[in-house]
């Protein structure tokens, strides 16, 4: 497990650095240079517009990761207090919670991200917005559960007796209980993230396929089958990512299960 | 004497979806202030849930538990209950559990104090106070809880009890880790503590032998009712009720 999680960090650090390197603009076109091989001046070679691939993949990436963190403060940010209040009030405050994340619950994240994008339009910012928005639910109902089994250790009730306010129990003594267990389900939503704003990018409806998103190089390229190497760069991207956040979240539930 | 804790007809039962165990079955108890009563029984008999009702950590199906200022524990509002607090304290069973295991004693016991009133820079030396009142010393801040014994955590959950200025402190089973030195020791402190701090101590235990040791009261219990009360000479010596008499029988030897 200590080796897939090395791997997984080294894969990540490797993408970091690597797509931190200068690289050409992504938006230079050059028709007299379509659709090279790889090269010494193209690493990855160049698109039906003779742009630099890997200046694409190195904003796309960045592009990417955006969202991915967007998405990612944004559930964390809403789910974890609403868990917290809902698993602690139980009562009125804790059904007017769960009604809310049972509404956001039944709408398909994914539909609703295609619908608001469509309307705002599609950059990482909104995108990672409304996926963390409506992926905040889960972050809702798994730290309401965890709440609701914290509280009801012997040192959580210590500190009713003590009169500590309920803020303060939450944050110092419930709080520090959520988070490791929660770290798991960090690692999936971040692939999932990844995942559906590469779907996104690619069946984004009225988005400028000019700009440089991995979902929209697939898009775009769909058709090249003379040049998978098109079509392979932003899968094997889109692939390596997801994976690298679904593992390097794992062994910290692991950890935290012992 | 005055009664600080009135409870009249007390039930609780805890509901499951495959059964429902009447863990109190109607009890009548007074407390009266300052005063050490054991609540003796057999494991499962109801000790620790009528512990915590008289803190008001729950509250009873059906019942009265009348505080002496007039507020009843089992029917009042949320807001009664805290009007009480924290002087109504409660060392629990599981020292293990009695502690956040991610804070080093000094940050559990900090925030106590700084509500009692105690300045900033008074705060260290009143928690190693506290500590030395229960046979702990400044050493021990620092640690986790982890990194405390069983007894060493039973002492530090006093001593959290002790710097709220308690009125009232159930200990439940405090000392059932120890081995029988230790046992002894700590009975001793509990007699020291209430002379200095005279708070009303609920003394919870299935050894009648350490309940004559620390209360001048005990009450037997056997199956959610309270069925024997007495000076603690009197139940050990006579025991009336089929309950007294096992636990006069489970006492060790060398000590009775
Ligand atoms: N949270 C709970 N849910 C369901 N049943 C419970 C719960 N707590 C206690 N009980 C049951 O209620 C009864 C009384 O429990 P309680 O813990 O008060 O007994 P006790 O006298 O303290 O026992 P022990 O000496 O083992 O600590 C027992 O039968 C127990 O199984
Ligand atoms: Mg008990």
């Amino acid at each position: 497990m200590r080796i897939r999680l090395m791997v997984a960090a080294g894969i990540l650090g490797v993408m970091i650095l690597a797509f931190s390197l200068p690289h050409g603009d992504p938006s230079a076109v050059d028709l007299t240079a379509v659709l090279q091989p790889p090269s010494q001046a193209h690493p990855l070679g160049t698109d039906d517009l003779g742009r630099d691939v890997w200046a694409l993949m190195a904003v796309g990436f960045w592009r990417t990761l955006t969202v991915v963190v967007t998405a990612s403060l944004t559930s964390v940010l809403i789910g974890v207090p609403l868990g917290l209040i809902a698993g602690y009030s139980r009562g009125a405050v804790n059904a007017i919670i769960m009604t809310a994340t049972d509404l956001t619950m039944i709408i398909p994240t994914f539909v609703a991200a295609l619908l608001v994008t469509a309307v705002v339009g599609l950059t990482p910012f909104s995108a990672g917005l409304v996926l963390g928005l409506f992926g905040a639910g889960t972050y809702v109902n798994q730290t309401r559960a965890l709440t609701l089994s914290i509280r009801s250790y012997d040192y959580v009730r210590a500190e009713v007796l003590l009169a500590t306010p309920t803020v303060q129990i939450l944050l110092r003594h419930v709080l520090p209980g959520v988070a490791g267990p929660l770290m798991r389900y960090f690692g999936s939503s971040a692939s999932g993230t990844i995942l559906a704003y590469a779907g996104l990018a690619f069946i984004g409806l009225g988005v400028d396929t000019t700009v440089p998103d991995w979902g929209t190089m697939l898009y775009r390229h769909r058709s090249q089958i003379d040049h998978p190497l098109l079509l392979l760069w932003p899968t094997l991207g889109i692939f390596l990512l997801a994976i690298v956040f679904h593992i390097l979240a794992d062994p910290a539930l692991r950890k935290e299960g012992q | 004497m005055t009664v600080m804790l009135s409870l009249r007809d007390v039930r609780k039962a805890y509901r499951s979806a495959s059964r429902d165990v009447n863990a109190l079955d109607g009890v009548d108890l007074d407390l009266p202030s300052d005063h050490a009563l054991a609540l003796v029984g057999e494991s499962g008999c109801g000790k620790t849930t009528l512990g915590e009702l008289t803190v008001g950590l729950q509250r009873p199906d059906a019942g009265q538990i009348m505080h002496a200022s007039g507020v009843d524990l089992a029917n009042c509002r949320p807001r009664s209950l805290r009007s009480l607090r924290p002087r109504l304290q409660m060392v629990f069973q599981n020292p293990f559990a009695s502690f956040a295991p991610h804070l080093r004693l000094h940050q559990s016991l900090a925030p106590v104090a700084r509500r009692q009133g105690i300045a900033q820079p008074m705060i260290i030396s009143a928690l190693v106070d506290s500590l030395e009142q229960v046979g702990l010393s400044a050493a021990h801040l620092d640690r986790y809880p982890a990194q405390l014994s069983g007894g060493q955590l039973q002492r530090a959950s006093l001593a959290r009890a002790l710097l709220c200025d308690p009125q009232y402190i159930v200990a439940d089973e405090i000392s059932s880790a120890l081995d029988v030195a230790a046992q002894d020791e700590l009975t001793r402190l509990l007699g020291r503590l209430r002379a200095q701090r005279h708070f009303t101590l609920l003394f919870i235990t299935h050894d009648l032998g350490l309940a004559r040791q620390v209360a001048d009261d005990v009450c037997v219990m056997d199956a959610g009712r309270i069925v024997e009360r007495g000076r603690a000479d009197q139940v050990l010596d006579d025991p009336q009720t089929r309950a007294a008499k096992r636990l006069v029988d489970a006492i060790p030897r060398f000590r009775y």
